[in-house]
């Protein structure tokens, strides 16, 4: 192991892994605020993080609840792969997803035409952001 | 005065449009984006309908773009992500724009595309047809494509090109009828399209393709337009006088050479017209007609961008997918499958 990697893994502690920060959005703030919960409630979808150099993990949301765990599932509704700068800049509401897509900084998506899948895990965790802070502060 | 009443012969289709595709609902904040090239008619018919449903009206009138899907004013934009529906009677489309992704992506909104749309495609069956029986279609053309591993696409004017189908999140292409948020459809005057992203270098899409028709000329080309193409990209173009056009955005374009689409119409009742309009997008629309792209695939299932989005046209193609023929020679064969005619026969349709 090099510096620069001890370095990176010490940056991780501080900061969290991209896991701990997506239960902070999705489980304590999205799924720990009711007002939440018709929109939430709305679809069923299986997502499946892929952060470089972290282990994968699954977030599955369905009837209205959220479920997370590491591993990889063979067919999943929606992904997302990104470095893990990017997904905590997002995470943490400094980068707005759309926009992040759009330049590329980060992948987004699922089935061709499932833009309400796409559409609806954006605003899933612009939704999670906000119950987020609004406990924090 | 009264100068005609040829609104009233478009309001069938500028319905179906509005209720049975947008799904528009009361109390729902609509916007609709114009410009000053398009037919006022279309627009106030368009209102009309969304004041019908109960809905909040709001219209927007800018200058034209200069070209296909430039960003519109940040007015626009802002206003694009407070509307549920959003309507796009204009010129030169502004679909594919970051304005646009971001209001249907990070805000929900339902967008509904109609460029360089006519009086006249309003007017015609396709725009009428019944949205359930084109879903009708939809799955069963996904049955088989959507299955499928691999693809091979030939026509009596040149064309053998064949691919590899990925996986599922790169086929597929239509909205649901009502749409939900987040989702788009292009109405040019017909609804009704399926297609995939070949996939890149890893799609490794190779052959040749010969083209009838070429976005941004009218009318049928005299001399077909061919492209040679090597793991998914356009590596020479060949042709009449339009193909230096092509040749200019292969090479200068940066990803103006990725292969962005295959695209195939499932409207029995769109008519393959290509005198009217640089676009072709009702022809676009007939069942078992191909269009391919060149350049952005980002809103198409694909992973590649590019700042610009050609269709060129194939009229009548033959596409096999594992072995199994979906078009031949043009006609959509599933059109004659039982399921199909049956939700036909419901909704009064035939072909």
């Amino acid at each position: 192991m090099d510096g620069k990697q001890v370095n990176k893994m010490a940056d991780q502690r501080q900061a969290g892994t991209s896991y701990q920060l997506a239960q902070e959005i999705f489980v304590q703030g999205l799924a720990g605020d009711p007002a939440n919960r018709e929109f939430m409630g709305r679809h069923n979808r299986t997502i499946q993080f892929e952060i470089e150099g972290e282990p994968p993990f699954i977030v599955e949301v369905r009837d209205g609840r959220v479920a997370m765990r590491e591993g990889v599932l063979a067919d999943p509704d929606l992904g997302v792969k990104a470095n893990p700068d990017v997904f905590r800049q997002v995470f943490r509401g400094l980068m707005s997803p759309g926009e992040a897509w759009m330049d590329d900084k980060w992948w987004v998506g699922g089935a061709f035409s499932d833009y309400v899948g796409t559409s609806w895990m954006m605003r899933l965790i612009k939704a999670g952001i906000r119950s987020r802070m609004q406990q924090i502060w | 005065m009264l100068s005609g009443l040829e609104t009233a012969d478009i309001m069938e289709g500028v319905h179906n449009c509005v209720v049975n595709c947008a799904g528009v609902k009361r109390g729902e904040n609509v916007l609709i984006v114009t410009d000053t090239l398009t037919e006022e008619r279309i627009v106030q018919a368009l209102a009309c309908a969304c004041k019908e449903r109960g809905a909040d009206v709001v219209t927007i009138i800018m200058k034209p773009r200069d070209w296909p899907m430039q960003e519109p004013p940040e007015i626009v934009a802002e206003a694009m992500r407070h509307a549920d529906v959003i309507f796009t009677p204009i010129y030169y489309s502004i679909s594919h724009t970051r304005a646009s992704i971001i209001a249907r992506l990070e805000y929900g909104a339902r967008y509904i595309n109609l460029p360089t749309l006519s009086m006249n495609s309003l007017k015609s069956e396709a725009a009428r047809f019944p949205a359930p029986v084109i879903s009708k279609i939809y799955e069963k053309v996904h049955e088989i494509w959507g299955r499928a591993k691999t693809i091979h696409i030939t026509a009596e004017n040149g064309t053998d090109v064949r691919g590899k189908i990925l996986s599922k999140f790169y086929t597929g292409g239509m909205p649901h009828f009502p749409m939900q948020e987040g989702e788009f459809l292009a109405f040019g005057g017909a609804m009704g399209i399926y297609g995939m992203w070949p996939g890149g270098e890893e799609g490794d899409a190779n052959g040749e393709m010969y083209f009838d028709a070429a976005h941004m000329f009218v009318g049928k080309l005299e001399v077909p337009l061919k492209y040679v193409i090597r793991k998914g990209r356009v590596v020479e173009v060949e042709g009449g006088k339009e193909a230096e056009h092509f040749r200019n955005i292969v090479k200068n374009v940066p990803n103006g050479d990725h292969l962005a689409e295959w695209m195939i119409g499932l409207n029995p009742k769109a008519r393959i017209i290509l005198d009217q309009d640089v676009t072709h997008v009702e022809a676009h629309r007939h069942a078992g007609s191909l269009h391919t792209a060149i350049g952005n695939s980002k809103v198409l299932g694909g992973t590649v961008y590019a700042n610009v989005h050609l269709d060129n046209f194939i009229i009548a193609p033959t596409m096999t997918f594992d072995g199994t023929v979906l078009v031949d020679k043009g006609k959509l064969v599933v059109l004659d499958h039982p399921e199909v005619q049956k939700v036909a026969s419901e909704y009064g349709v035939s072909w």
